[in-house]
């Protein structure tokens, strides 16, 4: 109600204290409608009317030959104090224009339930359909898109689009179980590498191969035909893992003669502000004359009191640098040659059990080489398909 | 034809108490004294003072007065 009041607009009624009493017996008797009576510290007593009621309470106070003062309220009393300032109407019809339009557009899209299916590739789907930041709403159909999404997406089994305001919230659901193996087409595992045979476990298909056997590459580890007097040869997929012993051989060559990237301090920088997917330069001819520099680009997203705005700020970095010769001592290069050998390593032997190391190093030519061989078991069964003439 | 407004009647007097805080009294037709600590109110019936602190008035309707503040006692003087 208070609201409704300050836009009708009110009018403050004042009047000496000793002659409220009458006014407002007077009011009461002829049911003109007043707000909560106040008395002031100056012996005055306030109260406030509706604009239509004001004449009335005029009238009232003249008959009781009472003296009021009047004075508007509210809305319509800013409208008259302000009339003559143009530029604060018309400025706030913009803005009222302004909030009405931008809620139109999608401000920001928020993903949840996903796990293994990254919030970039989700995103990434949408756009696709053209459902982005920027977007214009009332022309996205989300149950459509959601729809095409999950049939597209074989991880997906669910999505839903809810468009709260200005921002899209979207959850997914994924496939709860993994694909199912085949198990029709036939094959036989071989060995992808020479090596003496520990363990066999063999889950489908016959085992060709046992335990201290030595294979080479390309041998016949576990066989998809299966042949029985009763039944006669069929064709079945093997599965299983073939563990042998094997040696790996890594090597890594650093030049002992090097250069390092020294930073001189000297950075350009200038910014980019995306609105949307507006992108505006803010400096334009950015001249760059440094001979080598890394080029480090940072995004940041405004908010405004915990509010992410679809206002993107990206910040481009040019950091000057030199070379500068280095030479590296023995164990130096060393150093540098076992990490890059640690690397290769790191992944390759993530699932063997490693039995033994062997290092030989050689410094010459201005190189350090340095070559590793390792004995490790791991599983060397390759699933190799059988042909059938169909 | 002229539409013509219709005044509803006074209503018969009435007090309604809310607590200590609100008091409304129906077929009001005047005030017979105002202030802070007490309100003296004319009905159709015999009239109505209210006494306490920091008393305020405010119109609830036709004939209708609406009293909010600290309300120690109620009290009616004159014909019942």
């Amino acid at each position: 109600m208070r609201f409704f009041d300050y836009i009708r607009g009110l009018y403050k009624v004042s009047v000496d204290e000793s002659a409220a009493r009458k006014v407002l017996s007077l009011m009461v008797s002829a049911k003109i409608p007043f707000g909560s009576v106040s008395l002031t510290d100056d012996s005055k007593a306030v109260f406030s009317v509706r604009k239509k009621d004001v004449e009335a309470v005029k009238k009232t106070a003249e008959r009781a030959c009472v003296e009021i003062t009047a004075v508007q309220t509210g809305f319509p009393a800013l409208i008259t104090r302000y009339k003559k300032r143009l530029g604060l109407a018309v400025g706030a019809a913009l803005a009222l224009v302004a909030v009405v339009f931008a809620s139109r557009f999608v401000w920001d899209i928020k993903i949840s339930g996903n796990a293994d299916v990254g919030a970039d590739q989700i995103e990434a789907a949408l756009d696709a359909y053209g459902f982005r930041l920027g977007a214009y709403i009332p022309a996205l159909d989300v149950n459509e898109i959601s729809k095409k999404i999950v049939i597209e997406n074989d991880k997906i089994t669910w999505m839903s689009i809810n468009i709260r305001g200005t921002v899209a919230h979207v959850e997914v659901r994924e496939t709860a179980f993994p694909e199912t193996e085949s198990v029709s087409e036939p094959s036989n595992l071989i060995a992808s590498a020479d090596g003496q045979i520990v363990l066999v476990e063999a889950y489908g298909g016959k085992s060709e191969v046992k335990i201290g056997q030595t294979v080479k590459k390309g041998d016949l580890l576990v066989s998809g035909v299966i042949d029985s007097s009763a039944l006669g040869y069929r064709l079945v997929r093997s599965r299983g893992s073939v563990y042998a012993s094997v040696t790996k051989t890594f090597s890594s060559s650093v030049k002992t003669d090097t250069t390092v990237k020294v930073f001189t301090g000297a950075e350009k920088s200038y910014k980019t502000v995306k609105f949307f997917s507006k992108k505006a330069e803010l400096f334009k001819n950015i001249d760059i004359s440094y001979e080598k520099y890394d080029t480090i680009e940072e995004t940041e997203r405004l908010t405004v009191f915990g509010v992410e705005l679809p206002l993107f700020i990206t910040t481009t970095r040019y950091v000057e640098y030199i070379e500068e010769p280095l030479t590296l001592t023995d164990d130096e290069a060393l150093d540098k040659a076992r990490r890059l050998i640690a690397e290769q390593t790191a992944t390759e032997l993530e699932n063997d059990e490693i039995l033994a190391r062997y290092e030989d190093v050689k410094f010459d030519n201005g190189y350090c080489t340095l070559s590793v061989l390792i004995e490790c078991v791991t599983d060397i069964a390759t699933e190799q398909k059988i042909q059938t003439e169909q | 034809m002229k539409n013509k407004k219709i005044s509803s009647p006074i209503s018969p007097m009435s007090v309604e108490i809310l607590g200590t805080r609100e008091l409304l009294i129906s077929g009001c037709t005047g005030i017979i004294h105002f202030s802070k600590e007490k309100i003296g109110v004319h009905t159709k019936g015999p009239s109505v003072w209210v006494s306490g602190d920091d008393l305020t008035l405010c119109w609830a309707g036709d004939g209708k007065l609406m009293i909010k503040g600290r309300v120690c006692a109620v009290e009616y003087k004159g014909e019942q």
